[in-house]
């Protein structure tokens, strides 16, 4: 088991390395970031100069990378051209964004499973029918439609039926506020529409999976053998055919974070909240120099980490909750 | 990515779990998993399974019919959808049976071919991606070994390349093209084909394993000729209905980028930016904001539609029940 | 549409005196209390927080540094940075004596004015505002190579007009008086030392990288309101000064929110999440729904900006006037206007002149017929200029490198802003109809402003002007291409030396009724030499929740902010 937990980090390192050779070699490519600067004419050369030696535009791209990653490896990601230094606002945004995608997960992961495990046991019933016809609805819709439609429409009803503002539709709070529970409050006030929004997309494909799943495991001949046994329904339901149907699942979950993780882009932007997707957008490369590296690369190496992280964690829970299977 | 060494172990119930793709925020649930057999006679079975599968005939239908509408209608109909017409900000009418926008364009122009636009681009990712992820996924499983652990990584390093940042990255170069849906739709193929790589990766690897192969083997048939005449066709099913997959899956992805602004420019246009366009108008000219919206889920519906059917139909051990 | 962020620059232009000079009253014209008095409506309770969609993020916080010259951090600013006349919504220079007891020209020649700041002028830091602040100010926007920013390196101003033409300034009495005296004579005087930086605070930590990040440097203020926070992204909070010696502001709190996406404002107005609203372009879309919430006042005015077409020379084919003039005639303003304005205001006619808007006095026709709509004259130049009508409905060349094809030109403007695709397309839809193809080439607006328009990448490009009501800023816009460093904002390859001296006079002119009409000459010339065609104003939408008073909208560079120390809760 260590030896194989061992074996994929490393592996996952060699692909972060090689990835982060690809991305900075797109990202050199895709414009001259002193391009605004050389346009102005009020900027001497002498400040072109010196920009492009702060930058490092003067040497050759693989030097340009070495230091890169020299830097980034000591945790240092550099400062963007606005002067801040992009790791500490990385982090912050990093947090915004897991003020989105964990709710979003735990809420999608139950749902799931209830309306998986239901819809499975009560085959081909009206409920089963109904969830289905809505799951398909819900997974052929593009998030940004549903955050609108929340957004302009029910945050609005909701608020003029109860009297006062509870649902907010910009930003991921009210900066400004103090005192522990308001803060708290606040940031649920916040989170409702846009987690909504992507709970009720991304529940959909998981729930259809689980109640497929379900259905083999019910199905699959060592339930019969349990029930011919006599052990009561619930007991085989449950005990059984849950916690195997639950396997794949679970993974799936996992492996999906880090989906869910690059696609909080939309919601964060039809939201206003200024998490991840924002940062890319906003500074990376709206900035006055752009694209801007240091951000650039910094976001994408923190989105692919991720992204490995939460693939070893899928296989590891993988590898634990199956007992069959053995990794060699 | 999990996956269990060999598919053999894969066969107990409820077992692997399988790749998903990281993609734009959209989960792409597995609907197949395993190789699957399709020999000529099956071929006739799944296709009857198929048609009488009532949600995917009627996806098909659909599919065919927006498919249609949006491609030769634009022939036919009285405007182009650049046409400035007379009217501007009117509801739905006769004359303009989706309304106009608030410069006078009219709607229905416009809803067909941004339509059009977005179901192009989205085959035309299924297209080109499966086309790559086959190749890359047959040579990796049927080869094996070094190949397969080469292609492998390679497929990691794409996979974990975040496709929205990629594409906000290039969008400034973007705007230099006059056809920018095109040059969207090849970045996102080359960003799709990973997920059905593994698949076909791992389909290869079990099925050459398989008696018949062997057999060929045995018999001195050309790498060439098995692949093409018995892995390939083995594994239709699972190529099949991914391609499916990612149809929908690239319309919903398209979409989102249009929405972003990072896809297709103006004055192209699909049903990702008569959303957003329509989008400041939900409150007061509702219809430049909900007929788009409509039409690109009523597409993307059709597709899913198409695609249980078609899983089905040709892997009837995984059947939806 | 999501990510709608035109960055709205202050064109550095100048104010018009909208009295003579000479006259020792003059510097106190009409209104010579401080402009709250003009303001003050009806009773508004003290307490309370105004929060103000902006829909762009600050890049820096000095507005006179070239990076940092946006409409939203003047809107900030103004309540915070002292200025010595403040436009007022009516677009006179009104004197501010919270600031300025008197500021009068007592000699034309050489043109000198003396100001007399207010004893009770000071910084919150305690330093008194003075003549060195002043001294500062003049010479960190004089282009002079002689004066130096901190560490040696030349100063970065958005723009140097009028500034550049000061010899001296000086301080007496303590400081409290300051004599400026011109080496040539510059009639917009008024438009000068606007945005007052603290020059103790500004030679600490430098003029262009001192004020990039919200610190203790802008925490000094010299007006009703300090910045308190600043969360990049998210607000700017200001609250009231403790040490202003004016009349106390109202509001305890005004935050300025940053939502960059148009889209997301009505529901937060509905929700008030937002009391107070000024999109950068307003559209019919926000219109509408703004005028659907309850309790919401909309103002909708033209003000200073416009809309126009740049024609780029350097292209073989618009280096011909004919087909400039074509390309005039065949573009149908009044189509645009009836199509994108005017469902918001009903007084907006096609834009006749550069320098001069509707609103103010100075305004006149001065197109002649080069502004008519006329699709055969159009037709009929481009012929004149040796072109063929093809079969395919476009003209075709008979030289340069289109010669034989279509008849093809691209424009250009800023990405993911709604009105100005819309422009671009009723544009290319009118070029089509007299035969000229046309091809949308959009860039985000770093790229566009940066790159593609100072480097004249392209063939047509469209934008706005922000205009303050000063004719004289205007010089850089049109003077000859030639002069780099006097007429970098000429992206045209446009060179007139009639334009030239006319300007050269305009400029040194201190009778404002003859500079006003030397700056009329000015735009009858660039009307003949087709220069760029101006479109329309483009009207200011500000909304606001009706429980606020004393929100007074002004078209100025100002901003509606101007009087934001009078705002209140109503009783």
């Amino acid at each position: 088991m260590t030896s194989y937990l061992i074996r994929r980090v490393l592996a996952g390192l060699l692909t972060l390395l090689v990835a982060s050779f690809l991305l900075f070699l797109l990202v050199a490519i895709s414009g001259n970031p002193l391009a605004n600067l050389l346009a102005n004419p009020h900027i001497s050369p002498a400040t072109i100069a010196a920009a492009r030696k702060e930058l490092g535009l003067n040497q050759p791209l693989l030097l340009r990378y070495w230091t890169w990653l020299i830097h980034m490896l000591q945790g240092n990601f550099g400062i963007s051209t606005t002067g801040q230094p992009v790791g500490s606002e990385l982090g912050s945004r990093l947090l915004v964004t897991l003020q989105l995608v964990l709710p979003t997960v735990i809420l999608s992961a139950l749902i799931a499973i209830l309306i998986g495990v239901v819809t499975a046991v009560r085959q081909y019933s009206v409920l089963d029918h109904a969830m289905t016809a809505v799951a398909y609805l819900f997974y052929s819709t593009p998030v940004f439609v549903v955050a609108i439609m929340l957004k302009d429409f029910l945050a609005v009803d909701v608020n003029n039926a109860v009297g006062h503002t509870i649902l907010y539709t910009i930003g991921q709070n009210n900066p400004g506020t103090t005192g522990a529970w308001s803060i708290f409050v606040d940031a649920v006030q916040h989170t409702v529409l846009p987690v909504v929004a992507l709970v009720l997309i991304t529940y959909a494909g998981w729930s259809r999976y689980q109640r497929a799943t379900m259905l083999d495991v019910l199905n699959a001949d060592y339930i019969r053998l349990a029930r011919a046994k006599g052990l009561s329904r619930r007991r085989v339901l449950y005990v059984h055919a849950l916690r195997n149907a639950l396997i794949p699942v679970v993974t799936v979950m996992a492996l999906d974070f880090a989906t869910i993780l690059g696609g909080t882009v939309v919601t964060e932007t039809v939201f206003g909240w200024t998490g991840m997707g924002n940062f890319l957008l906003e500074y990376g490369l709206e900035g006055p120099v752009t694209p801007d590296v240091n951000v650039v690369m910094a976001w994408m190496m923190v989105v692919a980490t991720a992204v490995i992280v939460f693939n070893i964690i899928a296989d590891l829970l993988y590898a634990v909750l199956d007992p069959r299977i053995r990794l060699a | 990515m999990p996956e269990p060494e060999s598919f053999e172990d894969a066969s107990a119930p409820g077992a692997q779990a399988e790749v998903i793709p990281i993609v734009a925020g959209r989960l792409v649930v597995p609907l197949v998993e395993g190789p699957v057999t399709a020999s000529r006679g099956q071929l006739r079975m799944a296709a009857e399974r198929f048609f009488h599968h009532r949600m995917a005939l009627t996806g098909l239908a659909v599919f065919v019919l927006l498919l249609l509408w949006s491609t030769i209608g634009p022939v036919f109909w009285k405007y182009s959808y650049a046409t400035i017409t007379n009217q501007f900000g009117t509801g739905p009418s006769a004359q303009h049976p989706f309304g106009t926008d608030t410069i006078g364009h009219d709607m229905f122009a416009q809803v067909m071919q941004g339509t059009q636009t977005s179901l192009e681009t989205a085959l035309l990712v299924a297209a080109i991606s499966t086309v790559i992820g086959t190749l890359i996924g047959a040579v990796a499983g049927y080869y094996g070994g070094f190949w397969d652990q080469a292609l492998m990584r390679f497929t990691d390093v794409v996979l974990i390349i975040p496709l929205l940042a990629i594409l906000a990255v290039l969008s400034n170069r973007f705007s230099k093209q006059a056809d920018s849906s095109l040059f969207v739709g090849l970045l996102l193929a080359i960003l799709f084909w990973t997920y059905l790589a593994r698949l076909i990766r791992g389909a290869f690897l079990s099925l050459r394993e398989r008696e018949f192969i062997e057999a060929e083997h045995a018999i001195g048939a050309s790498t060439w000729r098995i692949v093409l005449r018995h892995m390939i066709p083995n594994a239709a099913g699972v190529i099949v209905v991914n391609a499916t997959l990612t149809v929908a899956l690239a319309i919903l992805t398209e979409a989102a980028l249009s929405y972003l602004g990072l896809g297709v420019q103006p004055p192209q246009v699909d049903l990702g930016t008569l959303i957003a366009s329509g989008e400041g108008d939900a409150y007061a000219l509702p219809w430049l904001f909900y007929f788009p919206a409509v039409f690109l889920i009523v597409a993307v519906l059709s597709v899913n539609f198409i695609g249980d059917g078609l899983r089905d139909a040709l892997d009837p051990t995984q059947r939806e029940h | 549409m999501t990510r709608v962020r035109p960055i709205r620059r202050i064109g550095v232009i100048v104010f018009t005196v909208a009295c003579a000079i000479g006259v020792a009253a003059c510097g106190s014209s009409g209104s010579s209390s401080s402009p709250s008095a003009s303001a003050t409506a009806g009773t508004v309770k003290s307490g309370g927080t105004l929060t103000y969609a902006l829909d762009e993020d600050v890049a820096g916080f000095n507005v006179n540094q070239a990076d940092d010259n946006e409409f939203v951090l003047q809107e900030i600013l103004d309540n915070v940075w002292p200025s010595v006349f403040v436009s007022t919504p009516s677009l006179k220079p009104t004197l501010n004596t919270n600031y300025v007891t008197s500021a009068t020209v007592t000699k034309t020649s050489p043109q000198t004015i003396v100001y007399q700041i207010n004893p009770k002028a000071t910084w919150s830091d305690g330093t008194p505002i003075s003549a060195s602040d002043f001294i500062y100010n003049w010479q960190a926007q004089s282009g002079n190579p002689k004066y130096k920013d901190k560490g040696g390196a030349a100063f970065l101003p958005a723009g140097t007009a009028g500034y550049s033409q000061i010899k001296s300034v000086t301080g007496s009495n303590g400081g409290k008086t300051v004599t400026v005296v011109f080496s040539s004579p510059f009639g917009d005087w008024q438009s000068l030392f606007t945005d007052l930086m603290p020059a103790h605070i500004a030679e600490k930590v430098g003029f262009n990288n001192g004020f990039q990040n919200f610190g203790s440097a802008e925490k000094v203020s010299g007006g009703p309101y300090e910045m308190q926070s600043y969360t990049a992204g998210q607000d700017l909070v200001e609250v009231p000064n403790p040490t202003w010696w004016g009349a106390k502001p109202k509001l305890s709190k005004i935050v300025f929110r940053f939502i960059l996406d148009d889209n997301s404002i009505p529901p937060a107005m509905a929700n008030g999440e937002v009391n107070m609203a000024n999109p950068a372009l307003a559209s019919l879309s926000f219109k509408d729904a703004v005028d659907a919430l309850p309790n919401t006042t909309t103002d909708v005015t033209a003000g200073l900006e416009f809309q126009h077409i740049d024609f780029n020379e350097a292209n073989p084919y618009l280096a011909k006037l004919d087909v400039r003039d074509a390309i005039a005639a065949g573009t149908n303003r009044e189509q645009m206007i009836q199509r994108i304005v005017a469902p918001l205001t009903t007084s907006i006619q096609p834009l006749e002149n550069r320098i001069w808007m509707p609103i103010q006095p100075q305004y006149t026709n001065t197109s002649g017929s080069y502004g008519d709509f006329d699709v055969a004259k159009a037709k009929s130049l481009l012929q004149a200029a040796g072109m063929t009508m093809g079969s395919d409905g476009y003209f075709h060349p008979n030289f340069g490198p289109e010669k034989g094809q279509d008849f093809t030109l691209s424009i250009s403007t800023t990405s993911g802003v709604p009105v100005r695709s819309q422009i671009e397309q009723l544009f290319q839809a009118d070029m089509k109809a007299i035969g000229v193809k046309i091809t949308i080439q959009n860039y985000n607006a770093n790229t566009l402003f940066g790159t593609v328009g100072p480097k004249g990448e392209f063939d047509l490009i469209e934008f706005a002007w922000v205009q303050t009501p000063y004719a004289s800023g205007n010089e850089s816009i049109y003077c000859s291409y030639t002069n780099a460093s006097l007429c970098g904002d000429n992206w045209d390859h446009y060179s007139d030396p009639k334009v030239d001296s006319l300007f050269d006079q305009a400029l040194s002119t201190i009778n404002p009724t003859t500079a006003a009409s030397l700056y009329n000459q000015v735009d009858a010339q660039l009307w003949k030499d087709m220069v760029t065609l101006p479109l329309f104003e483009q009207p200011q939408l500000v909304s606001w929740s009706s429980t606020y008073g004393n929100v007074v909208p002004n078209p100025s560079n100002f901003g509606v902010t101007w009087n934001a120390y009078a705002w209140g809760l109503k009783e």
